[in-house]
């Protein structure tokens, strides 16, 4: 098995179940880190690698980062920075990945979680690139708490993987939140309208505020045509994306 | 009545392998005092098949590999699940079927009434339900077989059900002093405390000892706990399978008289 170390809680997680199934000898993690990449996610990174025993690998992606950015830079000129850089650089870790699964024969891990692939907080061909997406079917506030018991009783997972704001890491001081309200509140909402079926207008009766309600359920909605192309995802809850969850890709229901 | 267990994780598609372990671990059991055993549901060809259910040749397989396992199988019945042609026209092609394996002879077989068609399951698009089940009689024993869904009816436990039919009271109606239940039962965060639950349930109520044998391991998305339980007629654990391992286990339920 191979997957990427961002050194966030979610690859750890990952890593850590990996590890635990197959035995630390069949897992490489693998750091790319990038301009935005900060040092303590390195640092957290080889500290879990060592912690589990398994095979670390740092493959830069920077240089190869410059190379597309030269390559688009003609048909770019006069647009500005986007999510379309953010996205390169997601999609050259998956390349990379992809690169060493061909060469040494093993399976890719996809280490997104339900709360980022309910609103699409994911990159197609990029991060979402694997065979199995063993955690895709926990939400953000479930692997907190899976992160603490695992560190029940020892430190496995860096702590600071664990209480530092989660951040992809693609552009300067990014954080989840600034795209996405609390994991708490979206989690909260995600149970009313992935699992329990309820519209907009009955989850903001809950105590939602409609605004937010809005804008998650949009991205719950725009969203379907990713995870349709997304990895199969482990079952653990009533209701998870894949064989049990069939939805239209095209289709103007927008309660 | 000593019923044993076999927790077992099959594989889709893998029909001598499914058959080797399915042997080994029935000797077992036969070596731990069963009387009557069970596997779970769909155990040879593995669960789900999905759409490998449409090739001819692969229900063939399944059928071999119910022939052979007969053969090896001596006094002590195995009930075991398996795919069956359907052969009442018009209907689906198939029957989500169990067949009682003794003394080299399949000498009964039963199909499942309740098809789940909803979250992960897509068991209509492949079989034909049973319109009636009876009872099996094994020593002057009256055993109620299942498989599955078809315990999950129970209208004292479920404020909205799916289905007419509760094959469970169907069986007990005819006699039934044990019910037994085979499964490849797929789990999810919880699943197996609301699945006891509902059991102990059905067993408590009905006044009726009750066996369930589940499915280990994972297949795609699907993970199956097992978590096998015999329970006698008050609805108390007499056994309780492990979770997420493979286990054999022989259980004792003695025959209830059932009050008014």
């Amino acid at each position: 098995m191979i997957l990427g170390l961002s050194g966030g809680i979610d690859s750890a997680l990952v890593a850590v179940l990996a590890a635990d199934a197959l035995g630390a000898e069949n897992v490489m993690g693998v750091a790319m880190p990038a301009r935005y990449s900060s040092s303590g996610s390195l640092n957290d990174a080889e500290a879990l690698a060592k912690n589990l025993g398994i095979r670390y690998e740092i493959l830069p992606i920077e240089p190869v980062f410059n190379s597309v950015e030269k390559q688009l830079e003609k048909v770019f000129a006069g647009t500005k920075p986007n999510e379309a850089e953010e996205n390169v650089q997601s999609r050259l870790r998956g390349v990379t990945l992809m690169a060493l699964s061909n060469k040494f024969g093993a399976l890719v891990l996809t280490t997104g979680n339900k709360s980022e692939m309910a609103v699409g907080y994911c990159t197609l061909y990029g991060d979402m690139d694997g065979a199995l997406a063993p955690i895709a079917d926990v939400l953000k506030s479930d692997i907190y708490k899976i992160a603490r018991w695992v560190n029940r009783e020892r430190e496995i997972i860096p702590k600071n993987s664990i209480s530092k704001p989660p951040s992809a890491e693609l552009r300067p001081n990014q954080t989840d939140q600034d795209s996405l309200p609390p994991y708490e509140t979206l989690d909260a909402i995600l149970d009313l309208y992935v699992v329990k079926n309820l519209g907009k207008p009955e989850i903001v009766t809950r105590g939602f505020d409609a605004g937010v309600v809005n804008d998650v359920v949009n991205k719950i909605n725009f969203s379907e045509y990713k995870r349709r192309q997304a990895a199969p995802a482990l079952k653990i809850s009533p209701r998870a994306f894949g064989m049990g969850r069939r939805i239209p890709v095209a289709q103007r229901f927008r309660l | 009545m000593k019923i044993g267990l076999l927790q077992l994780n099959s594989t889709v598609g893998d029909f001598l392998a499914n058959q080797k372990k399915l042997l080994v671990a029935y000797e077992k059991a036969c070596d731990l005092g069963a009387e009557f055993i069970l596997a779970p549901e769909l155990f040879l060809c593995g669960y789900p098949p999905r759409d490998l259910l449409l090739r001819p040749d692969f229900i063939d397989a399944n059928l071999a590999a119910l022939e052979e396992t007969a053969k090896n199988v001596g006094a002590i019945p195995l009930c075991v699940g398996y795919v069956d042609r359907n052969s009442e026209k018009p209907g689906r092609a198939l029957r989500n079927a169990a067949a009682i394996l003794q003394n080299g002879k399949i000498i009964w077989r039963t199909h499942k009434s309740l098809l789940p068609t909803y979250d992960v399951f897509d068991e209509d698009r492949y079989f034909e339900p049973a319109k009636k089940i009876e009872p099996f009689v094994c020593n002057g024993r009256k055993l109620g077989i299942t498989i599955c869904e078809d315990i999950w009816n129970d209208q004292d436990f479920w404020p909205e059900r799916l289905y007419r039919r509760d094959p469970v009271r169907e069986l007990i109606s005819q006699g039934a002093e044990i019910i037994l239940n085979i499964s490849a039962s797929p789990w999810h965060d919880g699943k197996e405390n609301t699945r006891l639950e509902m059991l102990r349930r059905v067993a408590r109520d009905e006044k009726i000892s009750l066996a369930q044998v589940n499915l280990v391991g994972a297949n795609d998305e699907l993970i199956f706990d097992g978590h096998s339980v015999a329970l006698d007629a008050r609805g108390e654990i007499v056994a309780l399978g492990k979770g997420f391992a493979e286990e054999i286990l022989v259980a004792e339920l003695s025959r209830e008289v059932r009050r008014q």
